[in-house]
């Protein structure tokens, strides 16, 4: 009778031990699940380097405004524009622009920009073709450096969508 | 407790009393024992957690800095929090369970009478060490209870510690809940099917498995933020193209949960006190324990309402605000049930009673706050105000704490065998339920006049309900070393007359462990019992 | 003690239920906008089925509690169960909520639309700090807790509080808009999460590391709109404010135009040459602004966290080694090169040398610190990262 319950308790632990096990893995696998969830919804607005080459038709029936906003982690001693806040383009287009870096501090520093666009759920639509923003950068003293952004708007972007926003923000990475 | 020993230095059956001296509560395995640990240990937590309270509530008794630094002040309202819930709410809901589960259900302990005594240490290390940041380089962590990133990483020396300290209460609480499930799943007497459970033993078999499931994700997320910090990780870290929103995600996944881990426990004994003084069945047994599920399971997908201000895309905010309002619907059943359970009952209206209504009525104040702050876009305005902590705090002080303090003065006389002090009880209740709302109602004025919570100085138009506030905080306060002096009193003879077995009238209908004798000896069904009241079908 | 405490609580409340009224709202405001009256209107609407469901509930338990009670010699009834009644009061509920969610869901969408909006300013949090940036015509500047409300509120300050106008609500540079003007507003932070909050425009939006959060507002009277950070943010959340100045559209112009009249100012002040006297007297209050929240008043510092100024080997010691420091951050402590321009910049330097206890005697000119941010050769480059 007692070493019947002794098995009874033991397969109760091991059954629980085994949901915590489960539990702990699926925090870990949270990681992973949200960064899929925010590719398809866009919550964070991380766009990804697109490996192959886009070949949309241009619609130049429409148009849409692309904002181009920049800043900077603090302690990060770095100027950054973008040569232009804002310019209209249309779906389909290759969208190039420029951005001015200078390095204001006396050391030389590694330094990597991380993109966002909003709204968030057209951020599916927004193709990075080229950015410096998925390597790290390197900045000699004062150097000024000019840097290259491409984006292409995928046509099928919803029809109510008239502006987007794309986002860079440099942080120093010198350890 | 000493009762308990007195008890037994006069049986001479040594081998089933317990052990003699100090070494007795090192070593105890017993549930009784253990359960007393634990209320002990929660009572002493409470006054260390409400110091910490009234030295913010005195730092925010007039406008301007008096007594403590910003950063101290943040440290206080963090470790205020991470004490009341892990140290003082927690541990006094595990005393009752281990106390009372047992004796509910017939049977003669714990399952794991060992990991229970385990648990218990570990309980008191992980507050110790948490208690001991307060005295490291850079102060205790300052960050909110949430500790979200990136903030708490500018933490000091303390994080490590704090988060070590966090594993080991998640550890401690994860064996507890083991123990409970398997006590509950294997431990009943024969005749006792779950559908003829008490409801504290059913609220504490969902609080379990609730506890099981977020005590993991919790310890994940904060081992996150230690390798975010030493290993360069950047799970959260926006400079290494983490993502800070993830770690508020994770951890209100294990939040809004464990927010229920202290409400269920509650509604399990107001569920058991409310009948015996109204001396009916508890209305609705069966859709009590439904909702009790329901609200368990609804605590899993409502999460981000804690969130609606970090801008989630629309259908995400749509979809969290209908969840968050469905949970108004179980919970509704419970208070009517409670309400229709007290209908043309036979009331009296001994301390318990008291608390336990006190604790329908102010419970049901937050759940209306609640509701409201479940509209998103009302919730903007809302959010991280002292309407907030408003409402929380009516969902936790008047109702966990008044409950615990029902169920301190319902069984502590099955227990200790001497009665307590009645009208010194109801004057500690009286002071308490008037007080607390001196303390927690004008904070809902405050939060909509558009004062932010955490905020160690406010505007000048704030300064007359904060004052009030602050009053209501110290009578509080004050009035809980008179709950201090009634338990001790009773503990040691009470009011001189000794209970009957079943303490409160007509109670042995309303649960088993009023079928033992008072006091409770120290060991108990060693055979199961072979009749249980059925009285609620 | 506990019973002249209850009776100090009850004066209390019975002196301020009576005087104080006109000082602090009890409700939730209504607003300036049509945001901000439609939250409002939901808030009293739930507020209503609220008070409605609680006089409902607490009437029946109270009836309850009189006339069913053992002391009136009430016989307990034994019905425990209705399956009826169960299904009554899941039914209505739903009820309620649908009839509650459906305006809330208005209210979210129309929030949501950003559409067709006519300027748009960038809001970046800082600790402990706003930075606004016009992005349509450049304006851009810092904005912090004001000089006389951060000197009230240190540990011990001696200040009333009371004396000191919207203390804890005033900032040096206030974020001025426009009337009747859409505005869009896009969030992010630089350091820790913020969250920016003005009641009267009906809500508040988080400005964290790495997004960009999105809002609007038009604003439909002139006024002063105060607001506050919301978000925990470390030791000062509660001294970084917010105040909104909503002009009619002419003297927004004008201000506009005042503003980048500031901007040339700055730029020919910074050459001309300044006597040490005027840096300090300047340099006093740009410490008050930027430093003291970390480096103490009296900078002191906080022991263990933010060393002090006073006696500090870097500031005692070399003056272009202090500089670099300020320019380039270290740790905790951000690249002022950013935030402060070269005149602050040369007069807060010169201030803590000769301020706060310290007495080296030398100053720095506000070209000296124009030249150290720009006399380093600019190299260009191509980019290189093809």
């Amino acid at each position: 009778m007692a070493s019947d319950l002794e098995q009874k308790n033991k397969k109760t632990v091991r059954a629980l031990l085994l949901l915590v096990l489960v539990m702990f893995l699926f925090a870990v696998a949270l990681i992973p699940l949200y960064d899929i969830l925010c590719e398809i919804t866009g919550i964070n607005g991380k766009t990804r380097q697109e490996s192959s080459i886009l070949n949309y038709t241009i619609d130049t029936q429409r148009e849409i405004t692309i904002e181009f906003i920049t800043s900077i982690g603090a302690g990060t001693g770095l100027e950054f524009k973008a040569d232009k806040y804002q310019l209209k383009a249309h779906p389909g287009e290759v969208i190039k622009m420029t951005y001015t870096v200078r390095n204001k501090t006396n050391k030389r520093m590694f330094a990597k920009a991380n993109p966002s666009v909003t709204p968030g759920p057209a951020v599916g639509y927004v193709k990075n073709t080229k950015c410096f923003c998925f390597a790290t950068q390197v900045f000699e003293v004062g150097e000024t450096r000019h840097l290259e952004v491409q984006i292409v708007v995928d046509p099928a972007l919803p029809a109510h969508y008239k502006r987007l926003t794309f986002g860079l923000t440099f942080y120093d990475t010198t350890k | 407790m000493s009762a308990v020993v007195a008890e037994h230095e006069h049986d001479d059956h040594h081998d089933h009393g317990p052990e003699k001296g100090f070494l007795r509560w090192i070593i105890t395995t017993n549930h009784k024992d253990i359960g007393t640990l634990y209320l002990f240990f929660a009572l002493a937590m409470f006054f260390v957690g409400g110091t910490m309270a009234l030295i913010i509530r005195a730092e925010l008794f007039e406008p301007g800095m008096q007594f403590v630094s910003p950063q101290f002040f943040n440290s206080m309202t963090t470790m205020h929090a991470l004490v009341m819930v892990f140290g003082a709410v927690m541990p006094a809901f595990v005393g009752f369970a281990n106390w009372q589960i047992p004796m509910m259900i017939g049977a003669p302990d714990m399952a794991l009478p060992r990991m229970n005594n385990m648990s218990f240490w570990m309980l008191v290390a992980g507050i110790l060490l948490l208690a001991s940041t307060l005295f490291m380089e850079g102060g205790a962590p300052a960050s909110g209870w949430t500790l979200y990133p990136p903030l708490v990483l500018q933490t000091g020396a303390a994080l490590p510690f704090a988060i070590f300290a966090v594993h080991m209460l998640g550890i401690s609480s994860i064996m507890g809940a083991i123990n409970i499930i398997a006590t509950i799943f294997n431990m009943r007497a024969p005749k006792m099917t779950l559908m003829k459970m008490p409801l504290f033993v059913w609220t504490w078999l969902i609080t379990a498995f609730l506890l099981i499931a977020i005590m993991p994700v919790f310890a994940g997320a904060v081992t996150m933020l230690l390798t975010d910090r030493f290993f360069d990780t950047s799970f959260f870290d926006a400079a290494g193209g983490g993502d800070p929103v993830l770690y508020q995600h994770i951890f209100w996944f294990f939040g809004h949960p464990e927010v229920y881990v202290m409400i269920l426990p509650t509604f399990g004994v107001a569920s058991t006190i409310i009948p015996v003084f109204a001396r009916k069945p508890l209305f609705g047994y069966s859709s009590m324990v439904y909702a009790t599920a329901a609200i368990a399971f609804l605590s899993f997908i409502v999460w981000a309402h804690h969130m609606f201000t970090v801008g989630m895309p629309m259908a995400g905010e749509l979809y969290f605000m209908y969840a968050t309002m469905l949970i108004a619907i179980p919970t509704g059943v419970k208070i009517f049930n409670w309400t229709a359970t007290m209908w043309q009952g036979s009331m009296t209206f001994e301390a318990p009673m008291l608390f336990s209504i006190a604790f329908v009525v102010l419970f049901t104040l937050g759940g209306f706050t609640g509701l409201m702050m479940a509209l998103a876009p009302v919730d903007f305005q809302y959010h991280d105000t002292y309407f907030i902590v408003a409402h929380f705090h009516y969902t936790l002080v008047p109702a966990s704490i008044f409950i615990i303090m029902a169920g301190a003065y319902f069984w502590l006389p099955k227990w200790t065998g001497n009665m307590y002090n009645e009208r010194l009880a109801r004057f500690h209740f009286w002071l308490s339920a008037i007080s607390v709302n001196i303390l927690f109602f004008p904070q809902h004025f405050l939060g909509l006049a558009g004062m932010p919570r955490r905020i160690p100085d406010y505007a000048v138009q704030f300064a007359d309900w904060n004052m009030v506030s602050s009053v209501g905080a110290f009578i509080f306060g004050f009035s809980q070393l008179l709950f201090l002096y009634i338990v001790i009193q009773t503990i040691r003879g009470g009011t001189g007359e000794k209970v009957t077995d079943e303490v409160w009238e007509d109670a042995h209908k309303h649960g088993l462990e009023w079928t033992l004798p008072s006091p409770v000896p120290y060991h108990t069904f060693a055979t199961p019992p072979e009749k249980i009241p059925t009285e609620h079908f | 003690m506990k019973t002249k405490q209850l009776f100090a609580g009850l004066t209390l409340m019975a002196t301020g239920l009576g005087t104080a009224q006109a000082d602090y709202t009890l409700n939730l405001m209504e607003g300036v906008t049509s945001i901000s009256r439609d939250v409002y209107g939901l808030h009293m609407l739930v507020l209503w089925v609220c008070v409605f469901i609680g006089i409902a509930v607490f009437g029946t338990m109270f009836y309850s509690i009189y006339y069913h009670r053992k002391s009136r010699g009430y016989k307990a009834s034994n019905f425990h169960e209705s399956t009826k009644v169960e299904i009554i009061w899941t039914i209505i509920p739903t009820v309620i909520l649908i009839l509650l969610a459906i305006p809330a869901t208005k209210v979210m969408l129309e929030m949501d639309d950003l559409k067709d909006s006519e300027m748009s300013i960038k809001v970046t949090g800082w600790q402990w700090k706003w930075e606004y940036e016009y992005l349509d015509n450049g304006i851009h500047f810092f904005s912090s807790l004001d000089e006389a409300s951060n000197k009230a509120r240190q540990v011990g300050s001696g200040i009333d509080p009371r004396t000191v106008p919207n203390y804890l609500l005033e900032v040096d540079k206030p974020l001025v808009v426009p009337v009747n003007t859409k505005i869009r507003f896009l969030f992010t932070a630089a350091d820790v999460i913020h969250s920016w909050w003005v009641p009267d425009l009906g809500w508040k939006k988080d400005t964290i590391p790495g997004y960009i959060n999105e809002a609007w507002t038009s604003v439909e009277k002139a006024g002063t709109y105060r607001g506050q950070c919301t978000e925990l943010c470390g030791k000062d959340h509660g001294f970084m404010p917010i105040v909104v100045i909503a002009m009619e559209k002419p003297d927004y112009e004008a201000w506009v135009a005042e503003q980048k009249g500031i901007a040339v100012a700055n730029a020919a002040a910074a050459d001309k040459e300044w006597s040490q006297e005027d840096l300090i007297n300047k340099g006093e209050s740009v410490y008050a602004n930027n430093c003291a929240s970390c480096h103490m008043a009296d900078g002191a510092g906080l022991a263990g966290t933010f060393p002090a100024v006073t006696g500090s080997s870097v500031v005692t010691g070399d003056i272009n080694a202090q500089v670099e420091l300020m320019l380039n951050g270290k740790g905790m402590m951000p690249a002022f090169g950013q935030m402060l321009d070269p005149v602050d910049f040369a007069a807060v330097s010169t201030f803590i040398r000769n301020g706060l206890g310290n007495s080296v005697g030398d100053s720095i000119q506000p070209a000296a610190i124009k030249t150290l941010q720009a006399a380093i050769p600019a190299v260009e480059y191509d980019d290189d990262d093809e």
